[in-house]
């Protein structure tokens, strides 16, 4: 039974998306966006009843790549990275990411337009024809732009705020604790 | 022998512990708390040169009063970040060089002790992270301020820092840029904002 369910899954995947439009959307204010969140980039947080919270760090990219609430859900968010080839390959092969080293947090556009970020939310789904493994199709794609080069100050505030008004949407603090003990422990 | 890994820090109690591991008796005459390239044979260039490192950053945090010694454990909990390799966080992040770690460990050990010096305060630890730049950011926290800095992984020694007063009133904030390399008396001064509560 499982077996029929990944040939149907692979052979949804293959053909589904060839006559799908997925065409870019603009994103509400109202809506939620999911963001991934590498271990490597949670703190312990002090300021909230929250035992932890993403780390400033975790949102340091000009364009932050998130998943629009309209199309995704936590679950599938961090069940797409397992799908996504690592940028770098080892000894010339490709790697799938394991998702048990992320998890999820939210946040709701309202508050980084409300704020003044000068950031802008936009819908950007990866569609690819034919399939690339390593490369999955993901029509929630969304990114968080704005002008961050020559404007490090501002990016700092941003990447900071970012941080204060994301909520987690799957953690496990002990799946945490354990990953960050392995990578510490590795220190030299 | 084999070389064991180094999830032990050198201290000067067990000196004698770490001579015999590594069968040297230069290093346990040199009394110092981490061994040098010189005194590890055997071992591989890469992690001679972390190490060697790390013995600039153990001297430098020796200076610290021991009222700032929980600044000493936080900068010894960061060690891990000069053993990150390109690509650790699955994304693509950079490995950060040792010279910027470094830089952010001496903004902390400095501007700690001038705040100690100039008006007797004592600031809490520094969440000290790496980003996937290369660059490091250090965060200071009470219950209700923030001041984040962040060390470019650049030559020039500039980092960039946003602070808010109040965690509560995003406008009761200030942002800008500075250098690393000289105590700049005005940050001293945001900085009293985040003393360790007694």
């Amino acid at each position: 039974m499982g077996i029929l369910k990944q040939i149907i899954s692979f052979l949804s995947s293959l053909f589904g998306s060839r006559n799908t439009n997925w065409r870019v959307e603009p994103i509400p204010a109202n809506a939620y966006l999911f963001r991934r969140i590498h271990f490597g980039y949670v703190i312990e947080d002090k300021q909230s009843s929250n035992n932890f919270r993403p780390n400033p760090s975790a949102f340091k990219d000009n364009e932050l790549s998130c998943d629009w609430n309209k199309y995704s859900t936590p679950q599938k968010s961090l069940e797409l990275i397992g799908k996504e080839h690592k940028p770098n390959k080892k000894n010339g092969k490709s790697e799938f990411k394991d998702f048990n080293d992320f998890f999820i947090v939210s946040f709701h556009v309202k508050q980084i337009i409300d704020n003044n970020y000068q950031q802008e939310v936009l819908h950007n789904p990866l569609l690819y024809n034919p399939v690339q493994t390593g490369s999955p199709n993901n029509r929630a794609h969304s990114l968080v732009k704005g002008e961050k080069e020559g404007n490090e100050a501002e990016e700092v505030k941003v990447r900071f705020w970012l941080s204060k008004l994301s909520k987690w949407e799957i953690f496990d603090e002990t799946r945490f604790k354990m990953l960050d003990a392995k990578r510490k422990a590795q220190r030299p | 022998m084999p070389i064991p890994a180094f999830s032990i820090q050198p201290t000067p109690s067990n000196l004698s512990k770490w001579a015999e591991i590594y069968n040297n008796n230069d290093f346990l005459e040199d009394k110092i708390c981490m061994p040098q390239p010189k005194h590890l044979k055997g071992l591989e260039k890469k992690n001679a040169r972390l190490l060697h490192s790390g013995v600039e950053i153990l001297k430098k945090s020796d200076q610290l009063p021991l009222r700032l010694s929980h600044i000493e454990i936080a900068i010894k909990d960061a060690n891990y970040i000069v053993s990150l390799e390109d690509d650790w966080d699955s994304d693509g992040a950079i490995k950060i060089p040792s010279q910027i770690f470094n830089r952010a460990i001496n903004f902390v050990i400095d501007y700690s002790i001038s705040v100690f010096t100039n008006y007797n305060l004592v600031l809490v630890a520094p969440i000290i992270s790496p980003v996937k730049d290369g660059s490091i950011d250090l965060l200071w926290e009470t219950n209700e301020n923030s001041l984040l800095v962040n060390i470019k992984n650049s030559f020039a020694n500039d980092a960039f820092y946003y602070g808010v007063l109040d965690i509560r009133n995003q406008k009761n904030d200030f942002n800008g840029n500075i250098k690393t390399d000289n105590i700049l008396s005005f940050f001293s001064i945001w900085l009293k904002e985040y003393q360790l509560e007694s």
